[in-house]
C-alpha cells in the first residue's frame, strides 16, 4: 500500500473537524452519505460488532466525500447531544486510529515514518523521525503543550527519553500519544457543538438517525462500552467543583452540600451513576450501597423520579461550597455556566481557561506519594 | 525597625531593583501597619519603585512572575495576560530533610542545612533544568527569598505562554510524581539485574535512577525518593504568582531578598551575604530559652551560651535576631 492510500485511512487529515452546526439543520447534498454514517457511527460507539476502520471506505474515490462522511457520523453523535455518547464515540474513534498506526508501523517499514509525522501533525503533534534511534523526536516545548495525555503513564516525561529540551519516543508510544491527543480535541470539538446543537431546530433526518443512536446505546448502556473514566474536559470544570473532587480523592471527609454539588453537576454532564460513584469511591465514609441509592435518587433514577438541578452559585456561596472568588468565578451565576464559558474560551485559545484558583487546586491531578526514608 | 528599612532602601542602587519587562508586571505591598496588602501597582522604571519603597517603606515587597498589558488594572481579567516565568521555590518548609529539625522548625537553619537547599538548588539546575529540559544558564536567575530558602526564575521566551497543565508537568517530573514506579519495578523484576543497563539507559529520568542506584547500591524506590525535588507546586503553577521582588527587604527576617550568580550559589552564605551592611549598632537582651544547636549570623555565633544575655550587635544581626524571637530590644536602665 502506498503512503499516499494509507494516509486515505485517517480521514480528519481532508477535514478541519467537525461538520459546521449548520449543515445539521439541512443536510442538502449530505443526506445520500447519512445510511452509511449512521453505520459508520455505530461502529464508533462500539454498537456494531465490527470494529475498525470501514473496509468499504476503500471505494471512496473521492476524499473529500469520506471526510465528509466521517464528520457526519460524528454530527449524528453530537446531535444525541449526549455526553457519554461523545466520549464513547471519541474513544472509539481514537482507539481506530492507534490500531491503524500500529498495523502501518508492521506492514510498511519503510514508509511509516511519515504517516505518523502527517496524522501527529493533523493531530497537533509537531514531530521528526530519527532513522538511527528509530524514535520520533520532539521539542519539549512541543510535548508540553499536548492536552489529553494524561492517564496514560508511558506518555508521562519521566517514562520518556529526555536530553537537551529533546523529548525522544518510539514508534508505539508516538501512536499512544497521537491517539489520546486526538480522542481529546475531538471530545472538545463536539463537546462544545453539542451545546450549540440544543437550540438548534436539526434536519428531520438528522434528528432521526439521532434518536436511533441514543436509543441503542441507551439499551445497551451497562454493557462493556470501554470509555475514558474521565473526561478530557475535566480541567475545565468550575473550580468548586473540581476542588471537592480533589478533596475526595484525598480521602477528606467532604461536607454534604458539596458531593450534591458534584454529584448532581456530573450527572448534568450525563456522567453514568457507575462514573459518578467512582469519583465518591475514595472517601472515608463510602458504602456503596448508600451512595448508589443516593447517586441514583439525584439522577432520577429512584424515590422522587426527578432529577435533581446544579445549585446555582449564590446558594453554594452561601452554604460555603464555592471556593473561588476570582476571575469568572467574581460575577458567575451558575457551575454549568462556568464549565461552557470555559470550554469556549479553551476553543478559542485561552490558556487562561479553567484556570481560576488554581494556585489552592495545584494537586488536584498528583496526591503527594508517601515518601520512604531518602538513600543512605 | 523603619530606619533600617529606610535607610536599605535610601542607599539602594535602582539599578538592583531591576527584573526584565519592570513595566509590564503587577506589584505588591505589604504596608508596614496593616495586614491587608496593597495590589495592582505598576512602575515605568526603577527609580519611580525606589522612590515608592522609600516612602512607605514597606514590610514586603512583591512583583509578578507574570507580565500584562495593563498590570495596574484592578481586576485579574481584565489586566491583559501576556505569559508568565516559571518560578521553583526550594523552602526548607517543604524539604523532607527538615522535618522534625528543632532549629528548622524555630525558622532558623545551620549552615548544613543551608547547604543541602543549595545542594538541592544545584541539582535543579544542573540535572533537571539544564541537562533536561535544556535551558540555557542565562535563562535561569536564583535569588534567596530572605527568608528560608531560593527561588529559581526560569524566563524562556517560547515558556512564557505556557498554561498551568502543561507547568503542572513540568513539576510533575520534577518531583516525580509522574514517574510510574510499579510498572518500572515490574519491568525489572522482569529484566533481571543483567538488563538495568538496557531498560534505564535512556537519558532523563531513566539514566538518573540507574545512576544513583549503582552509586548508592540503593532499591529503586529509595533511588527515586533521594532523586524527587521538593519544588512548591503552588508556586510553579500559579499564573498570576507575586513573588518577593530581587534586592527588597523581608521583613520576617529584615535579610535582602538577594539575587546570587548560579557560579557562588554553593559559597553563597544568606545570614552573612545578606545581611544588610551598616555601621549602626544594637544592643539586644537574648531570650533564656535559645533552641538547640548552633548557628552563625554575621559574627555572631548563635549558641545556647548566649541564653539571657545583653550583647552589643550590628542592627542587621540585631533585627534578625528580634524577628526570629531569639533576642528582644535591650532597655537602657536609667
Ligand atoms: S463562583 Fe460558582 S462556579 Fe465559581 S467556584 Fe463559586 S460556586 Fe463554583
Amino acid at each position: 500500500m502506498s503512503t499516499a492510500e494509507a494516509l486515505k485511512k485517517y480521514p480528519f487529515l481532508f477535514t478541519q473537524g467537525a461538520l459546521p452546526a449548520g449543515s445539521l439543520t439541512n443536510l442538502g447534498e449530505l443526506r445520500p452519505l447519512l445510511p452509511k454514517a449512521l453505520a459508520r457511527s455505530r461502529q464508533l460507539l462500539g454498537l456494531s460488532l465490527r470494529r475498525g476502520l470501514d473496509p468499504s471506505q476503500r471505494k471512496y474515490s473521492d476524499e473529500r466525500e469520506m471526510a465528509a462522511l466521517h464528520a457526519l457520523a460524528f454530527a449524528l453523535v453530537t446531535a444525541t447531544g449526549n455526553r457519554r455518547m461523545i466520549r464513547a464515540a471519541s474513544w472509539g474513534f481514537s482507539k481506530e486510529v492507534e490500531l491503524s498506526l500500529m498495523s502501518d508501523a508492521l506492514h510498511n517499514p519503510r514508509g511509516f515514518p511519515e504517516i505518523y509525522i502527517r496524522v501527529g501533525k493533523a493531530a497537533g503533534i509537531e514531530a521528526a523521525f530519527n532513522w538511527i534511534t528509530q524514535r520520533f523526536e520532539m521539542s519539549l516545548l512541543s510535548y508540553l503543550v499536548l492536552r489529553g495525555i494524561e492517564g496514560d503513564p508511558k506518555l508521562m516525561l519521566p517514562q520518556l527519553s529526555l536530553a537537551g529540551g529533546k523529548v525522544a519516543v518510539p514508534p508505539n508510544v508516538f501512536a499512544a500519544m497521537v491517539s489520546r491527543v486526538l480522542r481529546y480535541s475531538l471530545t472538545m470539538k463536539l463537546e462544545l457543538q453539542a451545546n450549540e446543537l440544543r437550540r438548534a431546530e436539526l434536519d428531520p433526518d438528522v434528528k432521526a438517525g439521532a434518536e436511533t443512536l441514543a436509543s441503542e446505546f441507551s439499551r445497551r448502556k451497562g454493557e462493556e462500552v470501554d470509555i475514558q473514566t474521565l473526561s478530557p474536559v475535566e480541567s475545565l470544570f468550575p473550580p468548586c467543583v473540581k476542588f471537592w473532587v480533589s478533596e475526595m480523592r484525598r480521602g477528606v471527609n467532604v461536607p454534604h452540600q458539596a458531593r450534591f454539588l458534584v454529584a448532581t453537576f456530573l450527572l448534568h454532564l450525563d456522567y453514568s451513576v457507575d462514573e459518578v460513584l467512582r469519583f465518591f469511591s475514595t472517601t472515608p465514609d463510602y458504602d456503596e450501597g448508600i451512595a448508589r441509592y443516593q447517586v441514583e435518587d439525584l439522577a432520577g433514577e429512584k424515590g422522587s423520579g426527578k432529577k435533581y438541578a446544579v445549585p446555582r452559585c449564590d446558594t453554594l456561596r452561601t452554604l460555603g461550597a464555592c471556593t473561588c472568588r476570582e476571575g469568572l468565578c467574581v460575577h458567575m451565576t451558575h457551575p454549568l455556566l462556568y464549565y461552557r464559558l470555559s470550554i469556549e474560551r479553551k476553543l478559542n485559545g485561552d490558556k487562561l481557561a479553567g484556570s481560576e484558583c488554581a494556585g489552592s487546586l495545584s494537586r488536584l491531578l498528583h496526591l503527594a506519594r508517601p515518601r520512604r526514608p531518602v538513600c543512605p | 525597625m523603619l530606619d533600617h528599612f529606610r535607610d536599605y532602601y535610601t542607599s539602594l542602587d535602582p539599578d538592583a531593583l531591576f527584573v526584565p519587562d519592570l513595566q509590564k508586571r503587577e506589584f505588591g505591598f505589604m504596608p508596614r501597619e496593616r495586614r491587608e496588602m496593597i495590589r495592582h501597582m505598576a512602575f515605568r522604571d526603577l527609580g519611580a519603585l525606589k522612590s515608592y519603597l522609600i516612602s512607605l517603606p514597606p514590610s514586603h515587597v512583591y512583583s509578578s512572575t507574570a507580565l500584562y498589558e495593563r498590570p495596574s488594572a484592578p481586576d485579574m481579567n481584565s489586566k491583559g495576560w501576556l505569559g508568565s516565568e516559571i518560578v521553583f521555590e526550594f523552602d526548607a518548609d517543604h524539604m523532607r530533610e527538615f522535618k522534625g529539625d528543632a532549629l528548622a522548625k524555630s525558622g532558623i537553619l545551620t549552615e548544613e542545612a543551608w547547604n543541602a537547599i543549595k545542594k538541592r538548588t544545584v541539582e535543579l539546575i544542573d540535572d533537571f533544568l539544564i541537562q533536561d529540559f535544556g535551558i540555557s544558564s542565562s535563562e535561569i536567575k536564583i535569588t534567596f527569598s530572605g527568608n528560608r530558602g531560593f527561588h529559581v526564575r526560569v524566563r524562556r521566551q517560547e515558556f512564557l505562554g505556557l498554561d498551568q497543565e502543561a507547568r503542572r508537568r513540568l513539576v510533575s517530573y520534577l518531583n516525580a510524581s509522574d514517574l510510574d514506579v510499579n510498572g518500572l519495578q515490574n519491568l525489572l523484576g522482569k529484566a533481571k539485574k543483567r538488563s538495568l543497563e538496557v531498560v534505564l539507559s535512556q537519558p532523563g529520568w531513566m539514566s538518573k535512577i540507574r545512576r544513583q542506584m549503582r552509586e548508592k547500591n540503593c532499591s529503586l524506590q529509595e533511588a527515586v525518593d533521594a532523586l524527587a525535588l521538593d519544588v512548591d507546586e503552588n508556586v510553579a503553577l500559579d499564573l498570576h504568582r507575586l513573588i518577593r521582588h530581587p534586592s527588597s527587604l523581608h521583613a520576617g527576617t529584615g535579610l535582602v531578598v538577594k539575587p546570587v550568580a548560579l557560579e557562588s550559589l554553593s559559597s553563597f552564605m544568606p545570614y552573612q551575604d545578606a545581611l544588610v551592611q551598616s555601621s549602626t549598632e544594637l544592643r539586644v537582651n537574648m531570650i533564656d530559652l535559645l533552641p538547640s544547636g548552633q548557628f552563625r549570623v554575621g559574627d555572631l555565633e548563635v549558641s545556647k551560651t548566649l541564653a539571657g544575655r545583653v550583647i552589643r550587635v550590628q542592627r542587621s544581626v540585631g533585627i534578625f535576631l528580634i524577628l526570629k524571637g531569639l533576642a528582644r530590644p535591650a532597655v537602657r536602665v536609667p
